[in-house]
């Protein structure tokens, strides 16, 4: 009892005065853990809405939805990233086992794909909407706790399955009446290809991708003019520079072709024609015009290995979606397979929406209060009954007993309500905020015929 | 962003006037703006720029957010605030070195000396701490907001991690320097997004300032960009 208690004192208090039955009173709020924060009403009914639009869409794919574990064990997570979890909650269980709530999904997709899913044949088409964890510094759209859309479709090799993962994240967005979205997207080869052809070893290959993922664009210049020389220094001076349209990638392809070492160039060239081919498929599927190249872009985990994207839209000063191809990971949970996929931030996506205005609209019914009096059974069988009825023509009704009969009225209020069906005193509707009153036969009539509320 | 006004978050002081000669120079503005005037933010029809005025360490922070697509602030403070934003030029302005500096005639020579029971007093207590735990040496890091050379000779710290230019002010305090942790000068930074969704605008910048600036002569001292985290 004693830790029990002592557990408690770790608690973060904040106190605040309420108002109890005309007092001020000392409140004391238990506070959540940093970064972790309740969702009520409104918000977890937007929430609902986006997810049942994307998750019909992937459905309509042909992707099937699964549910993993909240906790997995920990060295299972850490495959997704050479052996090391450093951002998610990890905690001993009963057992003495290491586990850890999962900081992303892809690593227990790939886990499932090699375990209940494994005789289903490839490809295989997976899409999952469930909270993930991170433990990092909780900013606006970063929480340590955060939902996620994605999916991953597995046995489809490059370009195939890349076009069609990053046309899905397009239509994902579209679906979603997203504007000004943009999607860009690299081939994780082309740096690391072009970094190797210049002879710049592992050590200093991994320090130049580190400067380009945290934007230090003048420390990585600096780096790679010291590293590399001539017309290759130069071009790879230059990657975080080439963005732009798909024509890019090409001209690059050229350049290198003219290089004269290119023999050590064809990891870099045979990278470039992938993401060209890419980009061949993406016109098809009609999504070119939202898709850019960004030659710079490096990410943070590393099972990717091929494709990398990106998805945002100007009104969010961060990315949203975030996805690429990575061939290995299956085959460390030993199904070897091709796949890729994207995940989206469920709370950021809402963020840029609300931000366009282009929330979704939450259909608004009528609700209704039905007050029989306190500490009588009189009137109690026709409230239920007249709830139950209107419940089922899909009106959101609640039944608060009142005592005094004055207090009904004073309830709808509070409660912003659009209706009143008081037993409490003279069985009366009132319908808000215009307080028509009306018979209760009458205003049942009226809810029946689909009356409009407010 | 994409269109219409870039906002661009600038820094009061000492960084100002540099800064508006060089823009000028760079035909970034046809005119310098007046930091003296009282208006927090200033709008330039002609280059569609609008300039947030801010203090030095907020304006990581506004880029960050998006509040502003780019910024210009020293890499001292950017290394010290680790905030997620792409650093796009070295505008070779504002060159300071930052050290850490003990009293001239106290006990301490080198940094080693600097054991567990050591306090120092820093405005860039995040710098000082990755510094000291890359040499394995533990001390006490102590956040103070200005006039950091009075630690010492109050007693309140045995050393300070700070920036100097001439090193006049250490000299004045009887402070000398006996490490430097790199140096720094002012950044021309912009927010991830923005740099994608207003590349054109923001490269048109970019070019306009790199054409003023030359190759930018190769320091001593490291960047403070290999503190950065």
């Amino acid at each position: 009892m004693q830790l029990i208690f002592q557990a408690g004192i770790a608690c973060v208090k904040g106190e605040v005065l309420v108002e109890m039955e005309g007092d001020k009173v000392r409140h004391t709020i238990l506070q959540t853990p940093r970064g972790l924060a309740d969702l009520v009403g409104r918000e977890v009914a937007l929430m609902h809405l986006i997810e049942e639009k994307l998750s019909k869409l992937l459905a309509s794919w042909g992707y099937q939805e699964v549910h993993t574990p909240t906790i997995e064990f920990a060295d299972v997570l850490a495959k997704g990233s050479e052996g090391e979890l450093k951002d998610a909650f990890c905690f001993i269980d009963r057992q003495g086992d290491l586990v850890a709530l999962r900081p992303e999904m892809t690593t227990p997709c790939a886990r499932l794909l090699a375990s209940r899913l494994l005789s289903q044949p490839m490809p295989i088409r997976l899409f999952y909407a469930g909270r993930v964890f991170r433990y990092e510094e909780p900013q606006e759209g970063r929480n340590r706790e955060f939902r996620q859309i994605g999916v991953e479709l597995a046995g489809l090799p490059a370009p195939v399955g890349d076009a069609e993962v990053v046309a899905l994240a397009v239509h994902a967005f579209e679906t979603l009446g997203l504007e000004d979205f943009q999607f860009t997207v690299s081939h994780i080869g082309i740096l690391e290809g072009l970094l190797e052809a210049a002879g710049i070893d592992k050590e200093d290959r991994h320090r130049l991708a580190h400067l380009l993922r945290r934007g230090d664009f003048v420390a990585y210049r600096r780096a790679v003019g010291e590293l590399a020389k001539g017309s290759l220094g130069e071009i790879l001076a230059e990657i975080p520079r080439l963005r732009g349209e798909a024509s890019l990638v090409k001209e690059l392809e050229e350049r290198l072709a003219k290089e004269q070492a290119s023999l050590g160039l064809s990891n870099a060239r045979r990278a470039l024609f992938e993401l060209s081919t890419i980009f061949e498929l993406l016109e098809i599927y009609g999504v070119l015009s939202y898709v850019k190249v960004d030659l710079g872009m490096v990410k943070d985990f590393t099972y990717y290995t091929g494709l990398i994207m990106e998805g945002y839209t100007a009104d969010l000063g961060y990315t949203i979606a975030s996805g690429g191809r990575y061939d290995q990971l299956l085959k460390s949970f030993g199904r070897s397979a091709p796949a890729s996929g994207w995940a989206l931030g469920v709370e950021r996506l809402l963020l840029a929406l609300e931000r366009q205005g282009k929330l979704p609209k939450i259909e608004e019914k009528c609700e209704v209060l039905i007050t029989p009096q306190a500490g009588t059974k009189e009137h109690w069988p026709q409230a239920l009954a007249l709830a139950k009825e209107l419940r089922k023509l899909g009106y959101p009704t609640e039944v608060n007993p009142v005592l005094d009969p004055g207090r009904a009225m004073q309830m709808a209020k509070e409660r912003e309500v659009n209706v009143l069906i008081d037993y409490s005193s003279e069985p009366k509707a009132v319908f808000f905020p215009s307080e028509k009153t009306t018979s209760i036969e009458d205003a049942v009539q009226l809810l029946k015929g689909g009356v409009n509320c407010g | 962003m994409a269109s219409g006004f870039l906002t661009v978050a600038i820094p009061k002081g000492r960084l100002f006037p540099p800064l508006m000669e060089l823009f000028q120079k760079a035909e970034v503005l046809a005119e310098p703006l007046e930091e003296k005037s009282r208006k927090l933010i200033l709008e330039d029809e002609e280059s569609q720029l609008r300039f947030i005025l801010s203090k030095p360490t907020d304006v990581p922070t506004y880029v960050e957010y998006g509040a502003a697509d780019l910024g210009i602030v020293g890499k001292d403070v950017l290394v010290e605030a680790g905030r997620d934003i792409c650093e796009l030029v070295d505008l070779g302005l504002g060159f300071c070195k930052m050290v850490v500096a003990v009293p001239k005639d106290g006990p301490i020579k080198r940094v080693s000396q600097l054991g567990f029971d050591s306090r120092v007093a820093t405005k860039y207590p995040n710098l000082a701490r990755e510094f000291f735990n890359r040499q394995g040496l533990g001390v006490e890091v102590i956040k103070l907001n200005g006039s950091i050379e009075l630690g010492p000779i109050v007693g309140l710290a045995d050393a300070i991690v700070d920036i100097t230019s001439s090193g006049q002010t250490l000299e004045e305090n009887g402070l000398v320097p006996i490490a430097t942790l790199g140096t720094s000068t002012a950044r021309l930074i912009a927010n991830p997004i923005s740099y994608k969704m207003a590349f054109g605008r923001i490269m048109t910048i970019v070019r306009q300032l790199e054409a003023v600036l030359g190759e930018g002569g190769e320091a001593d001292d490291p960047d403070l960009a290999d503190l950065g985290r």
